[in-house]
């Protein structure tokens, strides 16, 4: 049934959704959830929360579709609701912890060894094996493109609290990363 | 360099890159969820959209059961006529006389008088019980242990992309949040260019003001219709009548149409308000053959002489012979209406953008009735009244119908059967029933 929207355009798909036409919504799901759903597993903990913040998300989006304005992407507008869904979701499930310790961290001045080039799943498992606070602040400033100001106004920390521990998570993250890819090496070996 | 650049490094390109390449598809349960909660109601909607349409038939049906006025006994009129040079006349009355023609024999003792005038009058002054009403003849998650299923990504050299509309790798919108309070995302560092402008509708309006989909959602629908019909009157007797008579009456599907222009305003998520201006007309014709006696009377005897317009073709539906050799009549009558329908619809979206529509509702109608006419085709004789009946009056209308899009987007032909039924009796001060009602096929053209 959705298929009949594959070739939609944007403004009448939008269209046919504010109307509660149920094909039109579906087509309008299968059209971003697979994006969305990346999104939203890249800030939980399990795939089951995951979904959960997308179920949740896309219903706020379509009861919330007449406010899109047409500026701006469609799915960078539905990409922001899912963030706040997903930040939304670890704040009421406590799982952030706003003071971390990194143990032995070690700043990384220069980039990351790409001699041995990490693939796509095994980046995204890598930024989710990170601490909730680690994992959502990174996310929010590399990934998002929010600036520490923004994510402590998100999250309800500190500009400086946010520059920090974004500085300890990227160091996890490269160590992890270092220490993968010296395990593939010698799995190669 | 801002603050910011200087923590820009392979590693955050890296990170941005591999997430934007990240899909994957959630489970079935999802969607299911999801339309569920925006459609929570949806199976109770169903069996409202079967019955609604036939609770709005039933209430139809049943206005008519609470209107219908089992007759009352009619008051004589003077039967009176200008019958056209012929060989077989009837017998001018003599005063209330009743005589009642042997079975079988109708006319024997009819006697053929020099030619005179007659006239067929009503008679105002009859008493009314009730308005009579006649009928003269409508990305993916593995459901199992929680292990996703990620997209595979074959190599560095061929990620795949997923299947979604261009990306940006910043928007500098404003964000909705639900406890905080709104803010607008800039970053300094990459200040994405102005995404294109929209190929179709461009909205070009400030804060404030609906969004073009809003717009549209909520635009009139206009229709211009056309709808042919036929109709088969079923004949409504008074009380009075009944078996005895001989003859047989034979209904015949008589045609009709009705035009109109109507507009349809959007109530809620699939409901809609129409009106506009309507234009109908019905015709019936009733063939009698047989043997029938000259006039039927108030208490619904055969009788010769004296009997009233009504009599002719309403409370007994007979047509009236003067002579045993008439072999059949014909009864004719016609209505127009021109009126402003008030109709609710429902839209049930199906496959390709056809939408299925289901309209009830009554109209405020202007009935004109055609002189009626009896005629007999046998010989030619006719009797001819020469009143009208001009009244307000209302049409129940019932009409499922299927809209699909025509070559233009903003164009639409919708087609499907229509049920007209005339609510009220065309006569309303005399005990005759006439409600017709019809059965057409509609086609209407509509655009938006």
């Amino acid at each position: 049934m959705a298929n009949n929207y594959d070739k939609t355009d944007e403004a009448t798909l939008i269209r046919d959704c504010l109307r509660n036409k149920t094909a039109a919504q579906k087509a309008f799901y299968e059209r971003y959830s697979a994006g969305m759903m990346g999104v939203c597993y890249r800030y939980v903990k399990n795939p089951a929360d995951a979904e959960d913040v997308l179920q949740e998300g896309f219903i706020k989006v379509f009861t919330r579709l007449e406010q899109y304005r047409f500026s701006g992407s469609l799915e960078g507008w539905i990409r922001r609701i899912m963030v706040t869904t997903a930040i939304n979701h670890l704040k009421k499930n406590r799982y952030f912890q706003q003071n971390l310790e990194i143990e032995n961290a070690i700043e990384v001045s220069a980039g990351v060894q790409t001699d041995q080039p990490v693939q796509n799943k095994d980046m995204i498992e890598t930024i989710r094996a990170l601490p909730p606070g680690y994992r959502t602040i990174l996310n929010l400033y590399a990934v998002e493109g929010y600036s520490h100001k923004e994510i402590g106004e998100l999250l309800g920390i500190g500009e400086s609290t946010s520059r920090s521990q974004y500085a300890r998570a990227k160091t996890l993250l490269s160590k992890m990363i270092t220490e993968k890819q010296k395990v593939a090496v010698t799995n190669a070996k | 360099m801002s603050e910011d650049q200087q923590y820009r490094d392979e590693l955050e390109k890296m990170l941005q890159e591999e997430a934007d390449l990240f899909a994957l598809k959630p489970s079935e349960k999802v969607w299911q969820k999801v339309n569920k909660e925006l459609h929570p109601h949806s199976r109770e909607k169903y069996f409202i959209r079967l019955a609604l349409p036939i609770l709005l038939a039933a209430l139809g049906a049943g206005g008519y059961l609470v209107l219908h006025h089992h007759g009352k006994e009619q008051a004589p009129a003077t039967l009176t006529g200008q019958i056209p040079g012929n060989n077989h006349q009837a017998s001018p009355p003599s005063g209330n006389s009743v005589n009642k023609p042997p079975a079988g024999q109708p006319f024997a003792n009819a006697q053929p008088a020099s030619p005179q005038k007659i006239n067929i009058v009503a008679n105002p002054k009859r008493k009314e019980s009730s308005p009579g009403i006649s009928i003269s003849r409508q990305g993916n998650i593995a459901t199992s242990a929680g292990n996703p299923q990620i997209n595979p990504s074959p190599g560095p050299g061929s990620l795949k992309k997923p299947a979604t509309p261009a990306r940006e790798k910043r928007e500098p919108p404003a964000l909705q949040t639900d406890s905080a309070a709104a803010f607008t995302l800039h970053n300094p560092r990459l200040v994405p260019p102005a995404p294109p402008t929209p190929k179709t509708e461009t909205v070009g309006a400030p804060a404030g003001r609906d969004t073009i989909a809003v717009k549209t959602a909520r635009r009139p629908q206009w229709e211009l219709y056309f709808a042919p019909s036929g109709s088969y009157r079923f004949l409504h007797l008074a009380k009075g009548t009944g078996s005895g008579f001989p003859g047989k009456l034979h209904d015949n599907v008589s045609s009709g149409f009705s035009a109109g222009l109507q507009v349809k305003w959007h109530l809620s998520r699939q409901w809609y308000f129409a009106t506009g201006l309507q234009f109908s007309r019905m015709q019936y014709a009733i063939k009698a053959s047989g043997a029938y006696p000259a006039y039927i009377n108030a208490s619904g005897a055969p009788a010769y002489g004296q009997t009233g317009r009504n009599s002719f073709f309403t409370v007994n539906n007979y047509a009236l012979s003067t002579s045993a050799a008439i072999s059949h009549a014909a009864l004719r009558n016609s209505y127009t209406y021109a009126g402003i329908p008030l109709l609710l619809e429902y839209e049930i979206p199906l496959k390709k953008k056809w939408i299925l529509n289901f309209t009830s509702g009554i109209g405020i109608d202007y009935l004109s009735a055609k002189t009626i006419n009896i005629l007999s085709p046998g010989n030619g004789r006719y009797f001819t009244d020469n009143s009208k009946v001009n009244n307000w009056n209302s049409l129940f209308q019932l009409s499922p119908s299927l809209s699909v899009p025509l070559l233009h987007s903003r164009f639409r032909l919708q087609a499907g059967p229509e049920f007209q039924y005339q609510l009220f009796s065309t006569y309303k001060n005399y005990d005759v029933k006439e409600r017709p009602y019809s059965i057409g096929f509609r086609f209407g053209i509509g655009f938006q």
